[in-house]
């Protein structure tokens, strides 16, 4: 039995945006980790039916450990089914529907201690938003969806003309202009690193602590560095919490992807952070352990790079921009 | 020669226009072979004469066309709505018309819980009439301290739980969660909404609601329906999982099951293919009493819930507008592959704009696939326009107002959710008899009480409960209300040629009155008294009312 947390994220977005694309392409990549992916419609999912292990009415086990479930029965009562098998679940992932408020789903984390609040990716499609974002019967739930994600995904920008493509951009940026938006198709193998990159840190106190971490920064970085630009940097004195907090938060919109170990003068801490998504967990560090982070982006991080040495953080290494 | 029984009565309205009225009606194999006089009866050979009813009105056997079989079940939980009513037994459930009241009742059924740790549900909780005071955890707490309460409000949106549910869940001054409610001082109430905090409270207890419907279920619905006069009734939102369609099939062949039942399949619960496949395959257990067919379609939420979908200017105080249950496009094409393959849709929308998008959705699939008396149904459908009441004319669509709605929540629609304007237009009956629309009217039971004489008497006059009249103009008729639970409702089912009127080759279904809803004053229609019902020729004397 397992009392750690699961990982809970939400896929938010219209019809037509590539949620299911998404979906399918994470439980293509699963590796270890046992998602639980609860959508709308199990029909849609690529499932090679000779991988079903043990279906149980809405419920369906796969060979490699991951766990389909149609949200048919509605959120509440499939979650209530779902958590009676939560030692077989390392990740929870919920397909919104389209016409759903993502924060409101994400509230299930919050609430649930058994829960880890994720992501909230919301997919845009490039070449539909104008359409919907104009339907008077959808404006206003676009609007809202807008407010609760912590980073967008543009897909379809190969249909889209590139004026729409740029309008949906500017869209997009004028209702949530602290937010990450990254153009990608939907079952990009970057998006599904976002998603299962591994949280840092799996015992802070043991002496190779430090390789752990600097390890899984590689790892990620390979996973996404072909198309984004990424920063590893460090810092051997203490840093200002409060200072590194209004850090994070004013370069949300660059930090698609942030993390690391912190050392700040009253705790050590693990910092997670995906777009409008800032983590700060309690570790266990040792006094003198350096801070470690790295950084990836939409963009060039010169920027934020400057703020951080400010702060007291120098460079590691430069990895190539896109 | 199967016998034949011949009822006499005081009067039977019989809804068959060649002829209105008869005293007596013969009955042969379940079916009525003819009503008339006594005189009439003899040219169908010997017959036993029933004159157990020779005082009492005969009208066909109420038709509900929106209601739900869990109003059978419901009652193994403790009801505190504001109300007195009934269970299927016969039994009264003492309105809780305070806090006080409410929390009385709670520790009442308390006591009939055998250990410590059982989770205690109750239902109907209503404190939209109790102006400012709420219900929190200190109170529930004095009810049990030991066991986890959850108490649903009558809106479905609302939960109320002890501090020994919060506990198991974790909920504490630190939960910061939109829908977990807090006093001034930062402690939580114990009043929960929204669904993140309705899965904490049923991840604690389970939700005893979840699931098919189950065969005692629709035993106890049916008596329900005996005790208001209704022979047949929708179960209009069902899980065709195997347990509950094998339920439906065994509870129609029960010997002397007194109802003729009608589920409509949640469309929502599988694809659209998967759905329409288990539809059409349903319809092979269809017998006398059981009739498959019907599917069902949730547009939007409710209005006291601000979840329906309006128009412009939307909400009167204000609020932001509701919520689809699916994509507008997901609802577009349900209606076109349901409407394809020859099933009969019932549409839930319960704001205008939700009823728009659902007549342009039969449209384009009329356009695309035209099918003549499809009959596809608008359920609820409260804040339609005059407009759109053409177009379902148009159409050949029906409508089912929830003309209920306008007793229990009409000043709450007037003050608050769509002013006076709109409130005034709610439930439109009026318009529908005008505009030429096939309808009925219905209780959404268990959400108000399934009682079709009361139903037809909130349309007759339109009285909220604190005795406003709600658009007078929208008033009907007693002769269409009684219509419209009639052969108006089996109209919107498909069933009026097996049910809704007296007449030659119909069922034998009678609802069997103490006084004619034709004859008594109308604002006493709610008050007549219901002897019971006569199902397929055979009669079911209502539970006695005790308590």
């Amino acid at each position: 039995m397992s009392d750690a947390p699961i990982d809970f994220t939400v896929i938010g977005g219209f019809l037509g945006s590539g949620k299911t694309s998404l979906v399918n392409r994470l439980l293509a990549a699963a590796g270890n980790t046992r998602f639980a992916v609860l959508v709308n419609d199990f029909g849609a999912l690529n499932i090679d039916e000779t991988l079903i292990r043990h279906q149980d009415g809405r419920i369906m086990q796969l060979a490699n450990g991951c766990i389909c479930c149609s949200l048919a029965g509605g959120l509440v009562d499939t979650m209530v089914e779902l958590m009676r098998y939560r030692d077989a679940i390392d990740h929870i992932l919920i397909e919104a529907s389209g016409v759903s408020y993502p924060s409101r789903i994400m509230d299930f984390a919050r609430i649930d201690p058994d829960l880890r609040p994720g992501l909230t990716l919301v997919l845009v499609d490039a070449a539909h938003l104008q359409d919907h974002s104009t339907d008077i019967r959808l404006a206003e739930t676009i609007t809202a969806q807008m407010e609760s994600a912590d980073l967008f995904v543009l897909t379809k920008t190969d249909i889209a003309s590139a004026d729409m493509a740029a309008w949906t951009r500017d869209w997009v940026a004028t209702h949530a202009p602290d937010a990450p938006i990254i153009e990608s198709r939907p079952d990009d193998a970057s998006l599904v690193a976002l998603i299962t990159d591994p949280p840092p840190a799996p015992d802070p106190t043991s002496a190779s602590t430090h390789h752990h971490h600097l390890a899984d920064h590689t790892d990620l970085i390979g996973a996404l560095h072909a198309h984004f630009a990424s920063r590893a940097m460090t810092a051997t004195k203490p840093v200002d919490e409060d200072a590194f907090t209004a850090f994070a938060n004013r370069y949300s919109k660059h930090l698609l992807r942030g993390k690391g170990t912190l050392h700040f003068h009253r705790r050590s801490a693990i910092w997670q952070q995906a777009g409008r998504l800032v983590h700060l967990e309690d570790a266990n560090l040792d006094i003198d352990t350096a801070s470690q982070i790295v950084m990836i982006s939409v963009d060039d991080l010169d920027e934020a790079a400057a703020a951080l040495q400010a702060l007291g953080f120098q460079d590691v290494a430069n990895v190539p921009v896109r | 020669m199967s016998e034949i029984t011949v009822f006499s009565a005081r009067d039977i309205i019989t809804m068959n226009a060649s002829r209105p009225h008869a005293t007596h009606v013969a009955v042969r194999d379940g079916r009525i072979l003819g009503a008339g006089s006594l005189e009439d009866m003899h040219q169908w050979g010997p017959f036993t004469l029933n004159d157990d009813f020779a005082d009492k009105t005969l009208v066909p056997g109420f038709v509900e066309g929106h209601a739900h079989a869990m109003e059978g079940g419901i009652w193994d939980f403790p009801y505190i709505g504001f109300e007195d009513r009934w269970d299927p037994s016969g039994r009264r459930w003492e309105g809780a018309q305070s806090l006080e009241a409410a929390i009385a009742a709670l520790t009442a059924a308390e006591a009939r819980l055998n250990d410590a740790e059982t989770p205690l549900f109750a239902w109907g909780f209503d404190p939209i009439y109790f102006g400012e005071a709420r219900m929190n955890a200190a109170q529930l707490d004095t009810v049990s301290t030991t066991r986890p309460i959850i108490v649903l409000h009558s809106n479905g949106h609302l939960l109320n739980v002890n501090s020994r549910l919060m506990d198991m869940a974790g909920i504490t001054a630190d939960t910061n969660v939109y829908g977990v409610l807090k006093d001034d001082s930062g402690k939580p109430t114990g009043e929960l909404m929204e669904m993140a905090a309705k899965y904490m409270a049923y991840r604690q207890t389970g939700n005893p609601f979840f699931g098919g419907i189950k065969t005692p279920s629709l035993l106890r619905y049916a008596e329900s329906a005996v005790n208001c006069g209704v022979t047949t009734a929708t179960d209009l939102f069902a899980s065709f999982n195997e347990e509950s369609l094998a339920a439906y099939a065994e509870a129609s062949k029960t010997p002397g099951y007194a109802l003729r039942l009608m589920p409509a399949l949640n469309t929502i619960e599988q694809s659209i293919d998967e759905g329409i496949a288990l539809a059409k395959r349903a319809l092979q257990d269809n017998n006398d009493r059981l009739h498959h067919r019907l599917c069902k379609v949730m547009t939007d939420g409710s209005i006291q819930g601000f979840t329906a979908r309006l128009k412009w200017p939307g909400y009167h105080n204000g609020k932001p507008n509701g919520l689809w249950n699916l994509d507008p496009d997901t609802l577009g094409e349900l209606v076109l592959g349901y409407h394809k393959a020859g099933l009969h849709l019932h549409i839930h929308t319960n704001g205008d704009e939700a009823s728009e998008l659902m007549l342009d959705a039969v449209e384009a699939a009329q356009l695309a696939y035209p099918r003549p008396d499809h009959r596809h149904t608008l359920q609820h459908c409260q804040m339609a326009d005059a407009s759109q009441f053409r177009r379902m004319a148009k159409l050949g669509v029906c409508v089912n107002l929830f003309a209920n709605h306008i007793y229990y929540w009409g000043d709450q629609h007037a003050a608050i959710t769509m002013g006076p304007d709109r409130a005034n237009r709610m439930d439109a009956a009026g318009t529908a008899q005008r505009e030429g629309v096939p309808y009925a009217i219905h209780s959404d039971a268990p959400v108000t009480p399934m009682a079709p004489l009361f139903t037809a008497w909130c349309a007759v006059n339109r009285q909220t409960r604190t005795g406003i009249v709600l658009g007078p103009e929208e008033r009907i008729s007693a002769e269409d209300a009684l219509y419209a639970i009639t052969l108006g409702a089996a109209y919107t089912l498909h069933m009026d040629h097996l049910v809704g009127s007296i007449e030659p080759g119909k069922f034998a279904d009678f609802a069997v009155l103490e006084d004619s809803p034709l004859e008594v004053d109308p604002e006493a229609i709610r008050d007549i008294g219901v002897w019971g019902t006569i199902s397929g020729g055979t009669p079911h004397k209502a539970a006695t009312r005790t308590g």
